[in-house]
């Protein structure tokens, strides 16, 4: 995907009906359950699971503004799923993920030395996650917003938009961010958690492979 | 679990432990009193958050037991070790937290037009709730039945909790007891599916699911965890299962009269069961038989084949003690010393 | 945020932050004072936890540990407890645990505690508690409340109090039998404010009808008792009339351990109640037919001559001689002029009568035990006259073969017998509850069980008895009543009054005992004490005499009312004039402590609402939390709970030990110890009458009293100004009398938190209980009758089964019978039985949420399940019950394991009830009048026993139907 640079304030990409996101190209993606036998060694229970990952296609916009990048995200789901109502529910969810290397596996999330980042919004959260993972199982969830990571989102006529903001560079490198620049190829890939389908953790709906992202100058 | 430092656990390194403890329970003890429930709510989840969890529970048998009806919610290994899938309990299923309206009934001057009443934390008027059935039992007069079944997490041999969590945020301690790492668990309730005794309480609020840690900071203490030290019926022993001088040991594997809840769900729990010899039942004229009330058939479905040979030995061993003989195995249930039950779990709580 | 302390109008755990909650967040992380495991820890390894499993290891660490009860009124009432506090607020308790038994061939007590016990400290902290003085700012029970000071409060209860004294006279203040919940400083501190201000009291254990008047009939006396590892070493334990698993639960091990031991249970209720499971036979009795089984019984012993000839010859009065002419015992005033106590045996070795012996049982003569004789008097007639045997083998021939008195009680001939053949050759403890004393006929079934364990030999060794209700108080009852403490010289007092009434009852009976001698004393003490029969209270001035006279009610063989047996009972001086109840003088100020009427007394929340609250000027209560009673209260004054104030439990013998309970956090808000309270209302008292002009009263006695030195009087001079100076004095008493040690000390106590029984001392229990206390063995009651042959405090100087009053003879009771129960309330389809809940203690912990998150929450009503169906009633469906005079309504709980004409339900706190109306409202309490012969020997009234008990609920008829859904 293209992320073209569109001279704005910041904080006007976070608006989804915002003008500017005319001047973004919609990546349509269709989205698949995921693999989830790949990951029996590590819950053999789950990977029993059948019924997960049911939504189909999410779409994204992607802009930045020389120092911020926004992606805009937006799916079908029938059911607003935003807060623990009894003990057996679960909460809408999208993340995006980016690698680190080149060599990193989108679906195990990455291994011991590649590892991947990843942006998680939750539909009962104010604040997003900022996700780093070595692999399936070892992901560690930090505080989104300590990490000058912001979300937006609102649910209308059965559909989620959701629109996660960072700048390009991120803070410290102890940090373990993924950085994005002008002209630079990176990938990202897409996961949605449907949670009236009871989807959380690897039962979710995902893109597969890495998207090319290419930021322009 | 040995885990060395910086390498992603096993399941068999998270499941190893190098002991096992584990606690009878003495179903001819047990009065269904729920001291080993408020000992325990006291003092590990009398919070806002975990008022609908009873990490220990006694209800009615048969009956639809707690987590309500969790015999039908899957979870475990089949006989081929296969995991096998789950549900997970509602708030209702896990026994409510009640709320009541104490305010509008003595404070607020409504006379005697109001009163004192549950409402579900789902609101309205509760469908079920913990110990939903209490005393009721089955049979048909004059012969009703019934017994009662304290629960807890059996901090299982072969824990499907720690084989279900992805997030390998649940292990065995050395001395067995399984413990959910609260800074690792997400709160996904693969662990709730899996265990098939549904003995894992998902807490709402920090999201994240929590468990009966046998009072571990106790337990390093040498001091018995709560439920057992509490147990005003004596129903208790506790103690590691390789301890030929436990009672543990003596009444699981010497004397064979222990036995555990639903072994073919495959987990090979460590919480074990002295099975209950119930009183004599009446024929059809009403008179007495020599016959037990329970069936053995509603026994067996809760403890399974092993329960008959349980009962043979309890009820021969009886037999001995109201000729005037000597029975062992009697006086190890009797325990004239509470200490006795408890191995080297006897410190004080001081 | 404590844990139960907050407020939430509704707990939705989705609108909780997670800042507050959560095992990760515990609060107390920051306590900073050390930690009392840390020290205990010191030595061994040092734990590595994890960062996370540090936070549960947080959570196990406390400020302070205490000594901690609960004077719960529960069995046995005295557990040790330790209390853990921190930041000022109790956070749990747990069992202190080192309770040893008698010797190693015995198990010990521990961990003596029950739910109640193990959660506690819930009650303190929960929305029910009373925290500040209030005032009512609306209708009596509106539920309106203004809070005021504690000045403003205790001066207008001191006004209401001098303003009844100048209407009324002293009783016009009337304290409405307060329970002993409050505790042992608190039971004695309302009884001391209660003789300095003269005020009348109905006698609290009869108005609870916790009084088994049948045990008194036959043994002259009801407190007896065991310890109990006594069951220990019964071959056969028969439990009727109880349901330990709920009411007894830390000594409930003592009956399953005693079956792993080889012995025999038996459970007799109606219901397959929840301690029936652990039984060998349960024997399902028809509602309060138990008499008639045990009839059956008695006559299976004597038609196969299985019972114990010698016991009964020496033990009973089945060898004394009845009148036929007039049913009377024969007596030395007939025969020679003599004691109209002096009865009769016929000795076959001289061929005649022969008096029976009066100082004690032997007789060494040839006593005949069956046999009818012709007798002259010394008026030249002669009459017949025959045996108690007799007269009892006729009766049980004629009317309680198995097969007949299996039809009453639902048991078949063939179980009635294989009972009597076990129970006639096997050592057998039988324990009695106190539903019989609240059976209309109760009295009847206690009767008829003494009577088959009489004729089997099984009371006063090892491994029988009857255990009734030991429990002794004398710590309490000296603190309530002295004018001098212990190092005043009050033992010498004490020993001074025993000698006087020695000589004064010698001086009318040569042949009387000891404990004949503590008998006396005890009536004398009772008529000063202010205390009187609650059913006369009650029918004087509660409205009672618009129920208890109502003639389709009562016993159809009756053919008086109450209120006309009561009349005759006072014209015939069978009623001391001291306990009419003078309906001149109506209560104008009436006080609670612990006591929630609309709930124990039956038909209370008609009565008390409807007939005697509205004569009260000041309705005022001293209660911890706010129950259905003490929100009708004009004035409320919160008391400080257990944990919250020093004192010290009262013993029942199933537990021989005293528990320390030590001020382990203050009290919430203003509250304050009783005992604080009485004080300054009585320093208030004297204030407001010096305002006023008033100097001095009358007490009913006659005698003047002054208004300036109550609390002077109160604290005697000042030494027992508070909790600690109580337990001191009562720890003294103690020490004295021989309960504990000589050298025991209040600081040894704290230091032990617990002491065990060293002996009954020298109260009247002691000598009632009749048996050396041993601390290692088990006790068990009347084996001075038994081993040393000491008379029975009876009329018949025997355990006596035949009661020649004339109105037991009238009304057909001068032998153990039985009789159903009246149709009190009407005649309707299903018996109501039930007792003591679960998980409450009266009403203590039933409306407190942590204890109603152990239930359905809310009354339920247990039901046979075909019976339901065929009602058309479904489990969780709403039911009203109903009878002729009132309604309510239930959840139903549908189970096999309650008949099918019964219904079953436990205590429940009104307010839990549509209209605040508990089915106690519909049960009237019918007393039985028969007991208002309160001249006859065994049926004086002292000791907290005698007088009819107010509160006969048990096999009431009532109807159900569903309620239809609006």
């Amino acid at each position: 995907m293209k992320v073209p640079y569109i001279k704005q304030h910041a904080d006007v990409f976070l608006d989804p009906n915002a003008g500017l996101w005319k001047k973004s190209a919609v990546g349509r993606f269709n989205l698949m359950p995921t693999p989830i036998k790949m990951i029996e060694h590590l819950s053999p229970f789950m990977a029993n699971s059948t019924e997960y990952g049911k939504v189909n296609q999410i779409e994204s916009r992607i802009a930045h503004n020389g120092a911020k990048i926004t992606i805009l995200l937006s799916w079908q789901d029938a059911t607003r799923n935003d807060a623990i109502r009894d003990l057996d529910q679960f909460i809408d969810g999208v993340a995006v993920m980016f690698p680190f290397t080149s060599n990193a596996n989108p679906l195990t999330m990455g291994d011991a030395e590649n590892p991947v980042n990843a942006w998680f919004w939750r539909a009962d959260k104010e604040e997003p996650y900022d996700v780093i993972a070595h692999g399936y199982g070892s992901s560690k969830r930090r505080i989104g917003k300590e990490l000058g990571l912001v979300v937006n989102s609102s649910y209308q006529d059965g559909r989620w938009t959701v629109v996660f903001q960072r700048a390009l560079r991120a803070g410290l490198i102890s940090h373990q961010q993924v950085n994005f620049a002008p002209d630079k190829v990176t990938g990202i890939s897409f996961a949605v958690w449907d949670g009236g389908n009871a989807d959380r953790a690897a039962q979710k709906s995902f893109s597969g492979g890495w998207e090319p992202l290419e930021l322009e100058a | 679990m040995k885990i060395l430092n910086n390498t992603v656990p096993s399941k068999q390194q998270l499941m190893a432990s190098d002991r096992q403890l584990a606690t009878v329970i003495d179903l001819n003890k047990c009065m269904g009193c729920q001291s080993c429930v408020v000992a325990c709510k006291n003092l590990w989840t009398e919070r806002e958050d975990a008022h609908h969890m009873r990490w220990m529970s006694v209800a009615t048998a048969p009956g639809s037991l707690y987590p309500r009806d969790f015999e039908k919610k899957g979870g475990g290994y089949d006989q081929q070790g296969n995991a096998q899938a789950g549900e997970l309990p509602s708030m209702v299923d896990s026994g409510d937290a009640f709320t009541f309206n104490h305010q509008e009934v003595l404070y607020e001057g409504n006379a005697q037009s109001k009163k004192l009443e549950p409402t579900s934390a789902l609101g309205g008027a509760p469908e079920w709730g913990y110990n939903w059935e209490e005393d009721q039992g089955k049979g048909e007069w004059p012969n009703p039945y019934f017994f009662y079944m304290p629960r807890k997490c059996n901090h299982c041999s072969q824990p499907a909790c720690v084989d279900a969590c992805s997030r390998n945020a649940i292990y065995k301690r050395e001395d067995g007891i399984v413990l959910i790492d609260q800074d690792k668990c997400e709160g996904h309730r693969h662990c709730v599916a899996a265990c098939p005794y549904k003995m894992i309480f998902f807490n709402p609020v920090t999201q994240k699911s929590e468990k009966c840690i046998e009072c571990f900071p106790r337990i390093d203490q040498k001091i018995a965890s709560a439920c057992n030290r509490q147990c005003p019926g004596r129903t208790r022993a506790f103690g590691f299962l390789d301890d030929r001088n436990s009672l543990v040991y003596r009444l699981v594997e010497e004397f064979k009269v222990a036995i555990p809840l639903h072994p073919e769900y495959g987990t090979t729990p460590n919480v074990f069961y002295v099975p209950p010899m119930s009183p004599q039942a009446f024929d059809d004229n009403n008179e007495l038989t020599d016959e037990m009330r329970i069936p053995d058939s509603v026994l067996e479905g809760y403890f399974g084949p092993g329960v008959h040979k349980a009962l043979a030995i309890l009820l021969a061993e009886r037999e001995k003690k109201k000729q005037g003989e000597a029975s062992e195995l009697m006086d190890l249930l009797i325990s004239r010393k509470w200490q006795d039950r408890f191995a080297e779990f006897t410190n004080h709580p001081v | 945020m404590k844990k139960g302390t907050t407020t939430l109008p509704r707990r939705d755990f989705l609108k909780l932050s997670g800042g507050a909650v959560g095992l990760s967040l515990v609060t107390l992380n920051g306590c900073t004072s050390p930690s009392f495991l840390s020290s205990v820890s010191k030595g061994t390894a040092k734990l590595a936890y994890s960062s996370w499993e540090d936070v549960y290891t947080k959570e196990w660490r406390w400020d302070k540990v205490s000594w901690g009860s609960h004077n719960n009124q529960c069995l046995p009432a005295a557990c040790s407890f330790r209390v853990y506090s921190k930041n000022g607020i109790v956070w749990r308790e747990e069992q202190h645990a080192q309770s040893d038994a008698s010797s190693d061939a015995y198990p010990d007590y521990n961990p003596m505690g029950c739910q109640k016990g193990c959660a506690f400290h819930n009650l303190l902290y929960s929305e029910e508690r009373l925290r500040y003085p209030m005032k009512r700012a609306g209708e009596r029970g509106e539920g309106k409340w203004q809070r005021i000071s504690w000045d403003q409060a205790l001066t207008e209860v001191a006004d209401a109090i001098l303003d009844a004294h100048a209407e009324v006279g002293s009783d016009g203040f009337h304290i409405d039998s307060p329970h002993l919940h409050a505790g042992s400083v608190a039971t004695a501190g309302i009884g001391r404010l209660g003789n300095q201000l003269g005020a009348i009291s109905p006698d609290t254990n009869v108005a609870i009808g916790d009084d088994l008047k049948g045990v008194s009939q036959v043994f002259g006396k009801m407190r007896m008792g065991m310890t109990s590892d006594n069951m220990f070493d019964a071959e056969i334990l028969i439990f009727s009339n109880t349901n330990w698993s709920y009411t007894a639960t830390p000594m409930y091990h003592f009956i399953t351990e005693a079956r792993y031991n080889g012995s025999e249970v038996v459970l007799v209720n109606p219901d397959y109640n929840p301690s029936t499971i652990h039984a060998d036979i349960h024997v399902p009795v028809l509602p309060a037919s138990d008499a008639a089984l045990w009839l059956g019984v008695s006559q299976v012993m004597i038609e196969e001559e299985i019972y114990h000839r010698d016991f009964i010859l020496e033990q009973t009065d089945m060898p004394i001689l009845v009148r036929l002419d007039n049913d009377k015992f024969l007596s030395a005033a007939e025969i020679d002029g003599g004691r109209s106590d002096q009865l009769y045996f016929y000795d076959s070795g001289i061929a005649g009568i022969a008096k029976a012996p009066r100082a004690q049982l032997i007789y060494n003569g040839q006593q005949e035990l069956d046999g009818r004789w012709r007798v002259s008097l010394k008026d030249g007639t002669t009459v017949e006259v025959e045996t108690v045997f007799r007269k009892l083998k006729d009766k049980l021939n004629r009317e309680y073969t198995p097969e007949l008195a299996g039809a009453k009680c639902g048991v078949t001939a063939k179980l009635i017998r294989t009972l009597a053949r076990k129970i006639a050759t096997k050592r057998t403890h039988f324990y009695n509850g106190f539903s019989s004393a609240k059976t209309y006929h109760g009295d009847l079934s206690e009767r008829a069980t003494l009577l088959m364990l009489g004729l089997s030999g099984n009371w006063g060794k090892p491994g029988t008895g009857f255990n009734n209700f030991l429990m002794t108080i004398d710590h309490v009852g000296h603190v309530g009543s002295t004018d001098k403490t212990i190092a005043q010289g009050k033992m010498a007092d004490q020993a001074r009054t025993l000698q006087q009434v020695t000589q004064l009852v010698k001086s009318q009976d040569p042949d009387a005992s000891e404990e004949d001698v503590h008998l006396a004393l005890a009536v004398m003490s009772q008529r000063q004490s202010g205390s009187v029969p609650p059913a006369i209270w009650m029918y004087r001035y509660a409205g009672y005499n618009k129920l208890w006279d109502r003639k389709e009610w009562q016993d159809p063989a009756l053919s008086k009312t109450f209120g006309e047996y009561l009349s005759e009972g006072l014209a015939k001086g069978y009623i001391d004039p001291v306990y009419q109840c003078d309906p001149a003088k109506q209560p104008r100020v009436i006080m609670y402590q612990c006591h929630n009427p609309l709930r124990r007394q039956r038909s209370g929340a008609r009565m008390y609402i409807e007939e005697l609250w509205p004569k009260a000027k000041m309705i005022f209560s001293v209660e911890t939390r706010m129950s259905s009673s003490a929100a009708y209260s004009d004035i409320l004054l919160p008391a400080a709970w257990y944990y919250e104030k020093m004192d010290t439990t009262m013993v029942f013998a199933h537990y021989p030990f005293q528990s320390m309970q030590q001020q382990a956090v203050n009290p919430p808000g203003e509250a304050l110890a009783e005992w604080d309270i009485y004080r300054n209302l009585m320093a208030k008292i004297s204030a407001r009458a010096a305002a006023r002009g008033m100097k001095q009263f009358v007490d009913r006695a006659g005698a003047t009293r002054l208004y300036s030195d109550l609390e002077s009087r109160f604290t005697i001079n000042g030494e027992l100004n508070n909790n600690r100076d109580v337990v001191r004095e009562m720890v003294a008493y103690s020490a004295a009398t021989g309960s504990f040690p000589s050298d025991y000390t209040l600081e040894k106590y704290e230091q032990d938190g617990q002491a065990r029984i060293t002996s009954l001392g020298n109260s009247t229990q002691h000598h009632t209980n009749a048996s050396d206390w041993n601390v290692k063995k088990p006790n068990f009651a009347l084996g001075w009758h038994v081993e040393k042959k000491l008379p029975y405090p009876t009329h018949t100087r025997r355990a006596q089964f035949y009661m020649d009053h004339e109105w037991f003879i009238e009304s057909g009771e001068a032998l153990p019978v039985h009789k159903d129960s009246p149709p009190v309330g009407g005649d309707h389809p299903f018996h109501l039985i039930g007792g003591h809940a679960r998980i409450s203690v009266h009403t203590l912990h039933m409306s407190n949420p942590h204890f109603l998150k152990l239930h359905r929450g809310q009354p339920v009503l247990f039901i046979n399940d075909q019976t339901a169906n065929e009602k058309g009633i479904a489990d969780g469906d709403q039911v009203r019950m109903f009878n002729d005079y009132d309604e309510t309504e239930f959840q139903a709980s549908l189970s096999a394991a309650v008949g099918r004409d019964q219904v079953v339900t436990y205590m429940w706190e009104p307010y839990q009830f549509k209209n605040w109306k508990s089915h106690d409202a519909m049960t009237i309490g019918l007393p039985k009048p028969t007991q208002l012969a309160m001249n006859y020997t065994q049926c004086r009234f002292h000791s907290s026993t005698g007088s009819p008990n107010p509160t006969t609920d048990r096999d009431i008829q009532v109807s159900i139907e569903k309620v239809k859904e609006a």
